[in-house]
C-alpha cells in the first residue's frame, strides 16, 4: 500500500486551500540550484504480493534451529505468549508518546507500574518512565553523579560490559569528566586499586552486577569504600532476572540503579530495540534524566497519571535540561511490564533459579573433561572458560549449529582463548552436553 | 482502575515453568546476597490479559485516528510491514 493516500484531486482540493498553483510552489523559498531536480534513484514500491514474495525468499536464507550459548549482554529467555499478544494490540503499538493525558491513560497507568516493578526489584525509591538502553543509562548516571557531588571524576570498574564504557566515554565526551578504569582480579572489581584509585573528586563508581564475566560483586565492601569518600554507587544491572534471586542493589546502598531490560519480555533481534533502565533514591529525583509518570487525581477526584518532571529540552531550556538525548522505550517497557506481571514473584525466582543450576552444570561438566575455569568466584548465569583456541572451537561449534560464548580476547589481551558462556532456562540438558561433547573434540 | 499490583492473589502465577533437569547443586551463592523478598504481583494468564485489554481501551493510538503531536509522531505504518517485522523466521 502506498504510505502516503492522496489523490490528484485531493492534491489539488488542498493546493487551492492555501492559495498556492502547484506542489513546487511550496518549495520556492530554497535555492534553485539546490532543488533536486530529477527522482531519487530509489526503485519503484512493491506491491503487497511482491513484497511477501521477496520476505519469503529473504527468510528462508535465514539458518534456523540453534543452540545459544551467547549472552554478553543480549540474553535469549522464555517470554509468556501474552506478552506479544497484548503489546501487539494496535492501541499500544501505535500510540505516541503520552504528553495529552487525557488520551493515554491507558499506557500512563502501564508505565506506572513499569516503574513500580522497578523499583522493587532494583530497591530504589523511584524509577523513570524508560530510556533508550542499558549503556545509555549507566552514561546518565555519570551526569547525575556528577551534578549531585560537584565533582568530576569517574571511576569505572573493568569488569563493566566492555562496549558499555565505551558508550559512556562517548555520551559524557563533552562534559569534563576524567574516566579512570579499576582492573579486576579473579573475575572481580580489584578492592585494593579501588581505594588508591578513589579520591575526594570521585563523583561515582560505576560497578556492574552481576559483572561482564557473570561473577557476583560484593557490593558490601565495596559500598563502605565508595560512601567513605563521599562518592556515589552506580550499580548497572545487564541480566536482570538475576534479582530474582539477587538481593537489590538498594540494599547495599546503592544510589543510582541502571541497566538493561531486555531479558523481560523483549527478544534478541538484530541489536535492538532495548530498554534502558534508570532508578534513584527520592532525594535524587530531580536529577533523574527523561521522565516519570506520576499519579494523581482530577478535578472529580478520580485518580489519574500523568508525566511528571520533563526536564528535557523540549520543556525547559536546553543547559537546565537534566538530558537532551534520551527518550522513552515505551512499548519495550510495556513488554517488561506484562512479561514480569505474568511471570510474578515466583516466576521471576524459579527464572533465576533455572538459570543459575543450568550454568553451573554446564561449568562442572567442562570441569569434568578437563577445561578450567578462568576465575573462581560465584557466578550467576556467564562464566569464563579458558580453551585452547577460541576461534577455532566457535567455528567448529558453529558449524554444529550452536552459538558459543564470546572470544575474550578480542576485549581483554590478559583473556585470549577464554570463551563467556551464557545459561539460561531455554538451555536443555541435552543442548548443554551436546555443546560439551563438540567443545571436547574439538578443544 | 485498579492497579495490576492490586489485582494480585497469593499463590497465582500467570506462566507455567519446567523442572530443572539438571542436578541440583546447593548454596551457589553467599546466603547474604540472597533475596528474600520480591513483591511482584501474583496473577494469573487471563488476569494478565483483560487488564492490559482494559489499559488499551484507555489508550489512542494512529489506528484510532488522527495523532497530531510532536515531529517524531509515529505515523501510519501498512500492517504488512508489523506482520514481516514480527516473523519469527526472520528475527
Amino acid at each position: 500500500m502506498d504510505f502516503i493516500p492522496n489523490t490528484d484531486e485531493g492534491r489539488k482540493l488542498m493546493l487551492r486551500d492555501i492559495n498556492i498553483e502547484k506542489i513546487s510552489d511550496l518549495f520556492k523559498d530554497i535555492p534553485d540550484k539546490l532543488l533536486l531536480k530529477e527522482n531519487l534513484k530509489i526503485p519503484k514500491g512493491l506491491s503487497e504480493i511482491e513484497i511477501k514474495d521477496l520476505m519469503k525468499k529473504i527468510s528462508e536464507k535465514k539458518r534456523i534451529n540453534f543452540s545459544y550459548f551467547l549472552g554478553a549482554g543480549a540474553y535469549k529467555h522464555f517470554i509468556p505468549s501474552v506478552v506479544n499478544h497484548i503489546i501487539s494490540r494496535s492501541e499500544f503499538y501505535t500510540s505516541y508518546t503520552p504528553y495529552q493525558a487525557e488520551i493515554s491513560q491507558g499506557l500512563l497507568q502501564a508505565i506506572y507500574e513499569y516503574q513500580t516493578m522497578i523499583c522493587e526489584l532494583t530497591g530504589m525509591d523511584v524509577a523513570n518512565a524508560s530510556m533508550y538502553d542499558g549503556a545509555s543509562a549507566l552514561a546518565e548516571s555519570c551526569i547525575m553523579a556528577a551534578n549531585i557531588t560537584k565533582r568530576n571524576q569517574i571511576l569505572i570498574s573493568k569488569t563493566i560490559h566492555p562496549n558499555y564504557r565505551q558508550v559512556v566515554k562517548t555520551y559524557c565526551k563533552a562534559h569534563d569528566f576524567s574516566f579512570d578504569e579499576i582492573n579486576f582480579e579473579d573475575g572481580l572489581t580489584a578492592i585494593n586499586e579501588l581505594k588508591e584509585k578513589i579520591s575526594e573528586n570521585t563523583a561515582a563508581l560505576l560497578i556492574q552486577n552481576p559483572n561482564f564475566f557473570g561473577c557476583i560483586e560484593d557490593l558490601r565492601k565495596i559500598e563502605e569504600i565508595v560512601h567513605n569518600n563521599g562518592a556515589l554507587l552506580n550499580v548497572c544491572v545487564v541480566e536482570p532476572t538475576s534479582l530474582g534471586i539477587l538481593n537489590s542493589p538498594g540494599s547495599f546502598k546503592a544510589d543510582i540503579v541502571t541497566g538493561e531490560g531486555q531479558s523481560f519480555g523483549n527478544p534478541v533481534n538484530f541489536g535492538g530495540p532495548y530498554l534502558g533502565i534508570i532508578a534513584t533514591k527520592q532525594e535524587y529525583v530531580r536529577q533523574i534524566p527523561g521522565r516519570i509518570v506520576g499519579a494523581t487525581v482530577d478535578r472529580g477526584g478520580k485518580k489519574g497519571y500523568v508525566l511528571n518532571l520533563q526536564t528535557r529540552e523540549q520543556h525547559i531550556r536546553r543547559e537546565k535540561a537534566t538530558s537532551n538525548i534520551c527518550s522513552n522505550e515505551a512499548l519495550c517497557a510495556l513488554a517488561a511490564t506484562i512479561h514480569l506481571a505474568t511471570l510474578g514473584k515466583s516466576g521471576l525466582k524459579k527464572v533465576a533459579e533455572l538459570c543459575l543450576q543450568k550454568a553451573h552444570y554446564l561449568a562442572d561438566e567442562f570441569v569434568k573433561a578437563g577445561l578450567e575455569m578462568e576465575f573462581k568466584s560465584d557466578f550467576y548465569n556467564e562464566f569464563v572458560v579458558q580453551v585452547n583456541n577460541a576461534k577455532k572451537v566457535n567455528s567448529e561449534l558453529l558449524n554444529d549449529r550452536i552459538v558459543s560464548g564470546l572470544e575474550l580476547g578480542k576485549y581483554y589481551s590478559e583473556l585470549e582463548n577464554c570463551l563467556l558462556f551464557c545459561v539460561t532456562e531455554l538451555n536443555t540438558r541435552e543442548e548443554i552436553d551436546r555443546l560439551v561433547e563438540v567443545v571436547k573434540e574439538c578443544n | 482502575m485498579q492497579l495490576i499490583f492490586e489485582k494480585s492473589v497469593r499463590g497465582r502465577i500467570g506462566a507455567s515453568l519446567p523442572e530443572s533437569d539438571v542436578p541440583e547443586r546447593r548454596n551457589l551463592i553467599d546466603k547474604e546476597l540472597v533475596r528474600e523478598e520480591l513483591e511482584l504481583p501474583e496473577v494469573s494468564e487471563v488476569d494478565v490479559v483483560r487488564h492490559y485489554t482494559a489499559l488499551s481501551q484507555r489508550n489512542f493510538g494512529v489506528d484510532n485516528g488522527f495523532y497530531p503531536l510532536g515531529s517524531c509522531t509515529m505515523k501510519y505504518n501498512p500492517k504488512i510491514k508489523a506482520i514481516i517485522n514480527s516473523k519469527v523466521s526472520l528475527r
